[in-house]
């Protein structure tokens, strides 16, 4: 977990990066699949981790860490760069005996001011791995509120799938995420217990922290009905792997630069 | 004693007529209302019918302010306030709900109705652990055998009686004064209502005219014996609930009062009281016979010897297309013998129209006919007009066919939604529904599950949707008790009767829905029997109907055996349905439908895809699934407008409320939250996504490097040639070609494999190739501009330019264990990863 990111004197995130394997349920989860009875598990799982061994190596500029909880193992492994940059690599293996979880990713919490929002992925509108026929893979460029998306009832919002970059920036400062193969990612002025339990968006609070969810698969939304089995997802869009690795880099970012070619000379 | 028994007796009839309120009368759902006939006007020239204006025809608007009077319960109604001085009352807007005008409290509910008797309050957040702790439960019972005793001990005491409403019951008084002109005196004047919620009592002039219930239809009177010219007065007391709000358990908010327009109007004493027109194409859906049907009423007093009525069509562009009118006596309209055998024919006027122009919903062409009645001097008496189109539909061979044309019903539920106003919609609102309706590449709606107010009808022949009219019946909360009850027969048939009766002449409707979600039984086939002998030009839909007892393989409804097969027909549909209709199959139940051996008739999904919230995920296979069965016509998504009533919170917040929001009971929460577009008509993510889905030409990827790509045509009638194609080649986000294929012709359903010709270009390391194409349209359509894109779809050409990434420099990290983290120094930066998760 990083938990404290420093560049240039400036704090990079509030609060920690971290796993995270579950969403603010929508409705089709709640009243229709029951996510919170059929898979509670995945709610609380990155506390119920436990870092069995952790290596640093400095030849290779590398922390290695490994987590746990009952036969379910995660690997993260950082490795560091000159200017504060950080590739972070997950590598989750599920126990055949654990049911699915409806996102597999990582998220953090982002200063705030942060409100300069631009992404290389499906956009403009949210759109999900079973709902992003229509959205086309571009740049766009807004504020995080631009891009937030306000259901009546608020709950789980906002994703983008096929994301190769996400900047949050604040004259031209902040930081950057690029996936080593494509994110899904989203950003939230509030946090995720406030939208589960807001009932109206009147009762959505800014938060300190922009959550940034950087995950590399999620759980479609499902279209079927809402109140039965058949809100879940259809097969293909549920997470029913038990292996799961991605790699994604942060870069702070401290004066104008080209994001574009930060990607580019990524890959 | 002789006058013991006299007091007994009559405090048992007065008992008896206490619990038999009009309102609460399963057999009484009308007085003096005048039958239902197709929406027209009546205008003084041929030339003004012609125009369709309303505001030049012989009517008088009565929307705008009344005086309001309203209680809570019905037993405090103002009695005689009809012949009673009301300037003190508050003024209120007409039409509108009075809920949404600071009387009552608006109620959404699903199912159920809302004046059940209800469990105690504790009870119902958790009623089954509520049961179990105050009854007398056994322990271990299965799930199944708790609700079944929960049923019998609890429940079914909450089920309401019919017709008897169990809640106390708001009543709104209106009154208002309007203006007879003084060319009316030899008029007949007709009072009407677009709808009111749910029953209403109406005097004119301090005498009483009438009384009305089903409050999604007009409800007229004639009112000529009780108006003077001049000043008059209209009173109208309308009940929130009455026995027909049985027949109203939709899943809606709920909400009372004169929500549609109210008019006068009239008409001279012998007039075309209403006409039924019908056009038969041939064989090859290539000529027509117009065919119309007129209904004369005639005073007594009036001779129409020599009268004629004459019926002209003028076509799109108000040209007169007849050679001579289509000329008819008036004497043998009204004296039409009716033989003892067969029927009358139906086209009393009638005229074969050569290669006219078809309506679709692509091609929403209409002409105008336009009726003129003549007295013995060939003086126009009266004219009135209908927009009329040219088509036939078909359901055989298991598809749904316009013009000969298989088609498929890209379809959306609508129910009547303003987020100001409630229930009561404006036209604009209307109009703006069928607009972004179009935009979003729908074709279809059902109006769930009611009649419109007319002029949505108007809009969708106009901009082209096809319609499934649905009448207002709907017993959800009693499932399929009423319609086996024959005291209920005729509320039953007066919905459905009226409802046809109104929108007979609407070319865009193309199937009758008998209602929602009520059950099986002879009521819904009597209804059936009734729209199937009087309008054999439309399919017959109601999803209820399920079920065919007399089939071999049948197994009742709810059994092992029935549970065993899963969800699909049982194993086919009553004979009175002209389609399979199921709601909310899922992809798997709605393929073992498309392949059952006993299902000849087409399926279609009344609702489904539910979109609440975030939702109306795998859209794409539910159409790849009807795409690739012939047997499947298409659904309706549930539904169109979330219904979110802006409200303002306590610190000056707007939001958008929905159920429980304003102490509502019951209630069922965000359940009406389900909409493709956002309560205020906006767009929201799933829009777009449904429109994609359902965008009419598929294009997929050959051959990419060379720019080849097939385009698959989902169009009925155009040709892709009458659209404009383009593209766009990007690098990243940057344009970097584009081009319009012009004149590309694609004949509607045929595919083709097209070549796009961008010019080779110099990569650069590690960018990506986007090549979109985009259809649009090519002119100004009425419901989009040039410009505006029906389908489109962005590839990534299969460019290799991957170079090796940028080494990642480190030089001078050291780490630091601590007892929480292990800190991370470089070159201007720190970090801490923890030894914990938190």
């Amino acid at each position: 977990m990083i938990e404290r990111y420093e560049k240039g004197g400036e704090q990079q995130i509030i609060s920690s990066l971290k796993p995270y394997f579950w969403r603010p349920l929508t409705d089709n989860d709640e009243r229709g699949w029951r996510v919170q009875q059929r898979i509670p598990i995945w709610e609380n799982l990155p506390e119920m981790l436990n870092v069995t061994e952790m290596n640093a190596d400095a030849s290779s500029g590398s922390i290695s860490v490994e987590l746990g909880y009952q036969e379910l193992s995660l690997k993260l492994n950082y490795t560091f760069a000159n200017d504060g940059i950080v590739d972070v690599k997950f590598d989750l293996s599920i126990p055949d005996e654990m049911p699915e979880p409806i996102r597999v990713g990582m998220n953090m919490g982002v200063s705030a001011d942060l409100q300069e929002m631009s992404f290389y992925g499906k956009g403009p509108f949210e759109n999900y791995s079973d709902r992003n026929g229509a959205a086309d893979i571009d740049i766009y460029k807004g504020t995080v509120d631009d891009f937030y998306y306000n259901y009546t009832k608020p709950q789980e919002s906002s994703n983008h799938t096929c994301v190769r970059w996400l900047a949050l920036t604040n004259n031209n400062s902040g930081l950057m995420v690029l996936g080593e193969t494509p994110l899904q990612t989203s950003v939230w002025p509030y946090t995720a217990e406030n939208i589960y339990e807001a009932q109206h968006p009147t009762e959505l609070e800014k938060a300190d922290a922009l959550t940034v969810n950087i995950s590399h698969k999620m759980a479609g939304v499902g279209g079927n009905d809402s109140w039965s089995i058949n809100a879940r997802p259809i097969e293909k869009y549920r997470l029913l792997k038990k292996e799961y690795s991605y790699e994604f880099r942060l870069v702070p970012l401290s004066k104008a630069k080209d994001l574009q070619q930060i990607y580019r000379d990524k890959k | 004693m002789k006058k013991l028994i006299i007091l007994v007796l009559t405090m048992c009839a007065t008992t008896l007529f206490a619990q038999n309120n009009i309102w609460e009368d399963a057999s009484y759902i009308a007085k003096n209302k005048l039958p239902g006939r197709a929406t027209s006007y009546s205008y003084k020239s041929a030339n003004d019918a012609l125009s369709g204006d309303r505001e030049i025809s012989r009517m008088i608007s009565l929307n705008g302010t009344w005086k309001f009077n309203f209680v809570e319960r019905s037993e405090d109604r103002p009695l005689d306030f009809y012949k009673q001085d009301v300037s003190g009352w508050d003024d209120i807007e007409v039409p509108s709900n009075w809920e949404m005008e600071g009387y009552g409290t608006p109620i959404y509910v699903n199912a159920g109705y809302p004046f059940r008797p209800q469990l105690p309050a504790e009870a119902q957040k958790d009623p089954i652990a509520w049961y179990q702790e105050n009854y007398d439960v056994p322990e271990g019972l299965s799930r199944q055998e708790l609700y079944r005793r929960f049923y019998a001990d609890v429940a079914s005491k909450n089920v309401p009686t019919p017709p008897v409403i169990t809640r106390e019951n708001p009543v709104g008084s209106y009154v208002r004064t309007f203006t007879i002109p003084k060319d009316w005196n030899d008029k007949k004047i007709i009072l009407h209502f677009g709808g009111i919620s749910s029953a209403m009592f109406v005097y004119v002039n301090e005498q009483k005219v009438g009384y009305s219930q089903g409050s999604r239809l007009p409800a007229e009177f004639d009112i000529t014996e009780f108006v003077k010219t001049g000043e008059n007065k209209v009173a109208v007391q309308v009940f929130r609930w009455c026995d027909g709000s049985y027949l109203e358990d939709q899943d809606h908010w709920r909400m009372s009062g004169i929500h549609r327009e109210v008019m006068v109007m009239a008409q001279p004493k012998v007039a075309i009281e209403d006409f039924f027109v019908r056009t038969r194409l041939d064989a090859n859906y290539q000529d027509a016979l117009l065919q119309i049907r007129p209904t004369i009423t005639r005073g007594a007093e009036v001779d129409t010897k020599d009268w004629t009525l004459e019926a002209e069509l003028y076509c799109p562009q108000n040209n007169k297309l007849l050679e001579e009118p289509i000329t008819k006596d008036v004497n043998a309209i009204i004296y039409e013998g009716y033989p003892q055998r067969d029927n009358v024919y139906f086209g009393l006027l009638e005229e074969k129209i050569t290669s006219p122009e078809l309506w679709s919903a692509e091609k929403p062409t209409l002409y105008t006919v336009v009726l003129t009645l003549k007295d013995a001097e060939g003086n126009a008496v009266e004219a009135r007009s209908a927009k009329i189109g040219f088509r036939k539909t078909e359901t055989k061979n298991g598809q749904l066919y316009v013009n000969g044309k298989s088609i498929k019903l890209y379809g959306v539920n609508r129910h009547d939604h303003d987020h100001k106003r409630g229930k009561s919609v404006t036209r604009e609102d209307m109009e703006n529904d069928v607009l972004l309706m179009k935009r979003f590449n729908f074709n279809a709606v059902r109006t769930s599950h009611y009649p419109n107010d007319s002029y949505f009808y108007d809009m969708c022949d106009k901009y082209g949707v096809y319609v499934l009219d649905e009448a207002n019946i709907e017993t959800h909360g009693l499932m399929g008790y009423l319609t086996n009850q024959s005291e209920w027969h005729m509320a039953f048939q007066d919905r459905v009767v009226r409802m046809v009766e109104r929108d007979k002449n609407h070319p865009s409707i193309i199937g009758w829905s008998l209602g929602n979600e009520s059950g099986t039984g002879p009521n819904h086939a009597a209804a059936a029997g009734w729209v199937r002998d009087f309008d054999p030009t439309r399919f017959i839909h109601y999803e209820g109907a399920q079920g065919q007892p007399e089939h071999p393989d049948y197994t009742a409804y709810g059994s092992e055996e029935f549970r065993s097969k899963g969800r699909t027909a049982n194993p086919t549909d009553p004979y009175y349905v002209d389609v399979i209709s199921r709601m909310y199959a899922n992809l798997e139940d709605l393929e073992a439908l498309a392949n059952s051996p006993y299902i000849s008739r087409p399926i279609v999904e009344c609702e489904y895809a539910h979109a609440m919230g975030n939702s109306l995920g795998n859209f794409q296979e539910y159409w790849d699934l009807m795409h690739s069965y012939p047997n499947l016509i298409g659904g309706f998504i549930w539904d169109w407008i979330d219904q979110g009533i802006l409200t303002t919170d306590e610190n000056g917040k707007e939001f958008y409320a929905y159920g429980g929001d304003f102490g509502d009971k019951p209630n069922d929460n965000n359940f009406c939250i389900n909409g493709v577009i956002a309560s205020d008509r906006t767009p929201k993510p799933q829009t777009w996504e449904a429109k994609y889905v359902m965008q009419p030409v598929k294009i997929t990827a050959v051959d990419l490097e060379k720019g080849l790509v097939r385009m698959l045509s989902r169009f009925s009638f155009a040709n892709l040639n009458e659209y404009k194609v383009s593209w766009t080649l990007s690098e990243d986000a940057t344009q970097i070609q584009s081009g319009i294929l012009h004149g590309l012709s694609l004949n509607p359903e045929a595919s083709t494999v097209v070549e796009i010709p961008f010019k080779d270009f110099s990569t650069k390391a590690n960018a990506e190739y986007w090549l979109r194409i985009s259809i649009q349209l090519k002119e100004d359509k009425n419901w989009a501009k040039a410009g505006h894109e029906l389908a489109k779809q962005q590839f990534k050409l299969p460019i290799e330019t991957e170079a090796p990434a940028k080494e990642m420099v480190f030089d001078n990290i050291s780490f630091n264990d601590t007892e929480d983290q292990i800190v991370v120094s470089g070159k201007d930066f720190t970090m801490g990863i923890g030894k914990k998760v938190v």
